[in-house]
């Protein structure tokens, strides 16, 4: 019997992953300049776009995407996070962006069906 | 060359493809477990640079810890952990989740005192 996926094309490449995700932050905040009554939208926006673009990707997966928009201020901000999963076939990437007056930190954890 | 001569178990699937009943993840037991974890461990911790990676990270395992205390089976557990600094500045968090409705969900908690805020998020996913 055939295998009809290679576990090479099932796996979670996280190249394609922050491609994805880079390019969803650069079409929604492009230079924009924070503004707290569209950071909701701009959330929304980036979030469903990776969402849309992932499962494009067709694979057997379950996709949390999380965006943090912060304005630029001197504050500190941390983020950790902990999995428990399948390493051979779970995974997660994060990426970071800023401009002049905020910062965007977009992570996505895929978990394999 | 070896050859094995003992007893090799083979184990029949169990055509499990939903939670069995009371097994399911429960989001408010587990917000409620966030919520005092949170509570105990940051009530009197005032923001530090140096101490926020190691407090966060230790927040994470004992969170995860925790969870995995309630027996979910099958369920594969994500514990996401944020912390940040007081000062005035805007911030929004914000998720979303393709997933299977019917097993799958998430429980959230937000703390803050005077000096730091922190957000704690545990996703669940179901394997079948």
């Amino acid at each position: 019997m055939e295998d009809l996926q290679s576990s090479e094309e099932a796996a979670f490449v996280v190249e394609d992953v922050t491609n994805i995700i880079k390019e969803a932050i650069e079409v929604t905040l492009q230079q924009a300049a924070y503004h707290h009554s569209k950071v909701g939208q701009w959330t929304s926006n980036v979030v469903e776009q990776c969402l849309r673009r992932l499962t494009a990707l067709n694979k057997p997966f379950k996709y949390i995407v999380t965006c943090i928009i912060m304005q630029k201020n001197g504050a500190g901000l941390h983020t950790a996070s902990s999995c428990y999963w399948d390493n051979a076939s779970d995974g997660s990437c994060s990426y970071r962006w800023e401009n002049k007056t905020m910062y965007c930190i977009t992570s996505v954890f895929g978990c394999m069906i | 060359m070896d050859s094995f001569t003992g007893e090799l178990k083979v184990y029949e699937n169990t055509y499990q493809t939903l939670p069995l009943p009371g097994k399911k993840f429960n989001p408010e037991a587990v917000n409620k477990i966030i919520q005092s974890t949170l509570h105990a461990r940051l009530q009197k911790t005032k923001y530090s640079a140096k101490e926020s990676p190691q407090l966060i990270q230790s927040l994470c395992s004992e969170l995860q810890k925790a969870i995995q205390a309630l027996d979910y089976d099958r369920y594969k557990i994500i514990v996401q952990v944020t912390v940040g600094e007081m000062l005035g500045q805007g911030c929004f968090f914000g998720s979303r989740g393709l997933w299977d409705t019917q097993t799958d969900s998430f429980a959230t908690y937000t703390f803050q005192n005077g000096s730091l805020y922190c957000v704690a998020t545990a996703f669940a996913f179901f394997t079948p």
